[in-house]
């Protein structure tokens, strides 16, 4: 038992290299969760769903940009009938919400249900990194998913513009500060609930069940909402649209009049909708963070 | 003492009021640990509060001199952790899965891919690593379990119950391997119910009932002079009898005696006495405590 | 070929010439008779013409992970149908007769989902469910003998792991079975309720009961009992008392080291012991490959007395239940 003297047995090379810490740990998990979501390095039948989608939201910018060519050949002046970003929310909001449905509770369940937290707990990190490294994936999906599909439809109807491609990129630049900042209301609209439903899920597909159905659940909600109504009750469901609050804060940033939206419908403005979804973040992350605390 | 692996100072943990460790005290050497006690009397707890799962509600304790609640990061980054209830994804091959074990410690990739093979050789997983880890047996799963454990070289290894769900070859694999970690310069904390598996594996023992320590001392045999353990071939009665004729005092459960001479040497008596009587010896030993004698004497002084 | 004796042990499936009463796999008094039995998934087989037979008392089986033992043990209590040969549980077919199961307790390894129960609910569920005497006094009766009294009214999903082994085989005694099957029961016992469980087994096996364990410990079956069998690839490949089946593999010596103050005055005449085959010099003394352990046992004292040695140590290394079922491997490879 002395500490000097100890003979190493061959058949085992000790590793004396460099160690990277909890930075080079929360970046493998980083993009563990990358690949996890995409089905990368998996079975093949995990990479269907997530890349479905993905073709799902960028097929429609590409019919898009050539329905515009077939109308208006390369004499675009504006963003032609097909082009306008705003409208396109209305297209793949549906498609994101499904996206991070499906990755956010294959990136926090299966962890949990098979036991892999105890690995996690011999690691130098802590339960806030890793919940970092797993909500920043799903953050980073979920915005590459919105912004390649408006990336395609932009450069797409600004090569046709009557100017040419840089005239047109011009003339479309004022909305990209809109663009960007939509799709973090829709990113973080529907990831926090669905982060919040993967904290306690007891498998994916339940935790991707109860969130589609919570969501769907909250848009039949504001169908519910009569127009116009003043009733305190209303006005209080109203913030709890989830499905609805990235649609209301598009058209809060876009100027459009969105009078069908519950908030609108209960004659509340438009920003509310961001607070709630910023509400929502918090509590998620604030649950997120006891929920862990004991696991890693 | 060189250089203690673990250290306790009056190291208390309650879940609300119930007290799961009470005043630890005392440090462990470096070698092979056995963990013991009975259930609930905090060897889980303990475990999780060494690597900083779970804050102490008092006291303190250190791991590789490294504060577990102030250095837990850096003292992580020492450490590996075989849990009882296996955690592997089922969806990732065992060669995939071991890469990221040991990215998750801080290794660099390439070494890490490097580490990854050379565990899963060390551990017997060949060409099964390629396979999904859903697809294990149980004895593959222990095997690839111990593999992320030490993946990234730590100085210490937690093992949770390792031999659990292994049939009698795995165990003897696993316990050969585990026997090899002090070669590999990986201290080894051994948390297990069995305890002859304990006493072939660990030179050190740490013992716990209702949340106290209750021995922390080195593991070795002791031996009573003047008794030894007997079993004869034929007419047991027969030789107890005159053995006891003899002076000595004689205790049989079946087949085995223990015999006592105070005033000669056992042996000499023994043998002479079965020379005499024409039986044969099956078995001559001197009689040890062994570590379950230990266990069920209870507290037979801490350190 | 081993002249098959009372002693010997090794697998005596289809031997014309051999008498099944003094044949290790059988019993003379059965509660179980498994008659060349056979069972294949498919392609697989995963038990392949078993015949023996478990009568009162414990018998150990013993066998790899996947090699048949669960196979054989399910088709024991009835819930498996043999693809050939018969099994027979106090004479009758357990598949078809559903009073066999009010005579038998199964204490399965998986941990069965009952959660929500209280051990004392799940016990009086078990004593119904095999349709006996479901009263108060059995079921507190079965709780007691495990030592689950103080615990019996909280709920099995927060007993610690060898509690609820107790909670299992609380259930299979509260029917006073005949016959007990025990897959690893002593799976996350502390040491201290390892003790307790074994003794019960015992006291349950000196009353008469067919007690069939299975375990991988084998360490511990050897304090349970002395009578085993090995299913190896799905068949049988030993059978009787451990000491025997040893005593059996007479082409592996049997290795015993010995202690002694003059090593080499003993060695020297150790090898005029015909049954001594080699002797091997060590630090503290010697080790002794012999072909016949009681032969070496009974010459040893004169032996040592002639030589004027000193003993201190006579001690079989390869004889344990773990040596043998270690050399059964290597003879299958």
């Amino acid at each position: 038992m002395s500490s000097e003297g100890t003979v190493y047995d061959l058949g085992y090379t000790p590793y004396e290299g460099p160690r990277l810490g909890r930075s080079g740990a929360i970046r493998a998990i980083f993009v563990d969760s990358i690949r996890r979501s995409l089905g990368l390095r998996r079975k093949p039948w995990a990479k269907v769903l997530p890349w479905a989608l993905v073709g799902a939201a960028i097929a429609p910018a590409a019919f898009f940009v050539t329905f515009t060519f077939m109308v208006s050949g390369f004499s675009v002046e504006d963003a032609g009938a097909f082009g306008s970003p705003d409208q396109f929310f209305d297209y793949i909001g549906t498609l994101e919400m499904l996206f991070v449905a499906l990755i956010t509770p294959t990136l926090l369940v299966p962890d949990r249900q098979h036991g892999v937290l105890s690995i996690y707990a011999s690691r130098p990190v802590y339960s806030s990194d890793y919940l970092l490294a797993r909500a920043g994936a799903v953050l980073l999906l979920a915005t590459l998913f919105m912004l390649i599909p408006h990336a395609v439809l932009f450069f797409g109807i600004s090569a046709l513009n009557v100017g040419g491609l840089w005239a047109g990129l011009k003339f479309n630049a004022d909305q990209i500060p809109e663009i960007l900042i939509t799709t973090v209301a829709y990113v973080v609209g529907y990831g926090a609930p669905a982060f919040l439903v993967s904290l306690y899920a007891k498998r994916v597909a339940i935790g991707t069940g109860v969130y589609v159905a919570v969501m769907f659940m909250t848009g039949a909600l504001a169908d519910a909402i009569p127009l116009a109504s003043g009733l305190l009750a209303f006005k209080v469901l109203a913030p709890m649209s989830l499905f609805f609050h990235p649609m209301t804060v598009r058209d809060w940033l876009f100027d459009l009049e969105g009078s069908g939206m519950p908030l609108a419908r209960v004659d509340l403005p438009q920003w509310v909708a961001a607070i709630s979804i910023v509400v929502v973040a918090v509590v998620s992350a604030g649950l997120a963070l006891k929920r862990y605390r004991s696991e890693i | 003492m060189s250089c203690p692996i673990i250290e306790f100072d009056d190291l208390s943990h309650s879940y609300g009021d119930f007290v799961a460790l009470s005043g630890l005290r005392g440090s462990v050497p470096p070698g092979s640990i056995g963990l013991v006690g009975a259930n609930g009397a905090g060897k889980s707890t303990l475990i999780k509060v060494l690597l900083g799962i779970l804050k102490p509600s008092g006291g303190s304790a250190r791991v590789l001199g490294l504060s577990v609640t102030e250095d837990t990061i850096p003292m992580r980054a020492r450490v590996g952790y075989m849990p009882e209830r296996g955690g592997l994804p089922p969806d990732q091959t065992a060669a995939d899965f071991m890469i990221y074990a040991a990215e998750l410690a801080g290794v660099p990739h390439r070494a890490a891919k490097q580490r990854a093979s050379d565990v899963l050789t060390l551990v017997g997983l060949h060409e099964e690593r390629f396979r999904h880890l859903g697809d294990f047996s149980t004895g593959m799963l222990q095997r690839a379990l111990l593999a992320q454990s030490i993946v990234h070289d730590p100085d210490l290894v937690f093992l949770d119950e390792p031999l659990s769900g292994l049939d009698p070859e795995g165990r003897d694999e696993m316990l050969r391997l585990i026997g090899r970690l002090r070669g590999f310069g990986i201290n080894a904390l051994v948390s297990s119910h069995i305890l002859t598996d304990i006493e072939s594996t660990c030179d050190w023992i740490v013992m716990l009932d209702g949340g106290r320590v209750t021995r922390n001392s080195s593991l070795h045999e002791e031996t009573r002079s003047r008794t030894v353990e007997l079993e004869v071939l034929g007419q047991a009665e027969q030789a107890e009898a005159t053995l006891r004729d003899r002076g000595a005092t004689v205790t049989r459960h079946g087949l085995r005696m223990e015999v006592t001479v105070s005033d000669a040497d056992p042996y000499d008596l023994v043998l002479g006495v079965l020379s005499e009587s024409e039986a044969g010896i099956r078995l001559l030993r001197p009689s040890v405590t062994t570590l379950e004698d230990v266990y069920l004497e209870g507290d037979l002084g801490g350190t | 070929m081993i002249e098959p004796t009372a002693a010997s042990g090794i697998e005596a499936n289809g031997q014309g010439s051999v008498d099944a009463r003094l044949d290790p796999a059988f019993v003379a008094a059965p509660t179980v008779e498994v008659e060349a039995v056979s069972k294949w998934f498919g392609t697989k087989v995963a038990v392949s013409d078993v015949s023996c037979s478990f009568g009162p008392g414990i018998t150990g089986v013993l066998g790899p992970n996947g090699a048949g033992k669960t196979t054989l043990l399910r088709m024991i209590t009835g819930l498996l149908k043999t693809s050939e040969g018969s099994v027979s549980v106090f004479g009758m077919n357990p598949m078809t007769e559903n009073s066999v199961y009010a005579r038998i307790g199964l204490v399965p390894e998986d941990d069965a989902a009952y959660g929500f129960l209280t051990a004392r609910q799940f016990v009086r569920y078990a004593a119904e469910l095999s349709r006996c005497d479901a009263s108060k006094t059995s079921v507190e009766h079965a709780l007691g003998k495990v030592n689950l009294m103080p615990a019996a009214d909280r709920r099995i999903a927060e007993y610690s792991k060898g509690m609820r082994q107790r909670a299992k085989v609380a259930a299979a005694l509260v029917n006073d079975p005949e016959l007990l099957l025990l897959d690893e029961p002593l799976n996350g016992a502390d040491p201290t309720q390892r003790g307790v469980l074994i003794s019960l087994f015992h006291e349950l096996a000196d009353a008469g009961r067919t007690i069939i364990v299975s375990s991988h410990v084998l360490a511990e079956v050897e304090r349970m009992t002395n009578r085993v069998i090995a299913i190896l690839d799905g068949k049988l490949a030993a059978a009787g008392e451990i000491r025997a089946i040893r005593q059996a593999m007479s082409h592996i010596p049997h290795r015993v080291r010995i202690e002694v103050d003059r090593p080499r005055e003993l060695a020297k005449a150790l090898m005029d012991i015909p049954a001594v085959v080699a002797v091997h010099v060590r630090k503290d003394g010697l080790e002794v490959e012999t072909e016949d352990l009681s032969e070496l046992g009974s010459r040893l004292p004169k032996t040592a007395l002639g030589a004027s040695v000193r003993v201190t140590r006579f001690e079989p290394v390869d004889a344990s239940l773990e040596s043998v079922f270690r050399h059964l491997l290597k003879i299958r490879q």
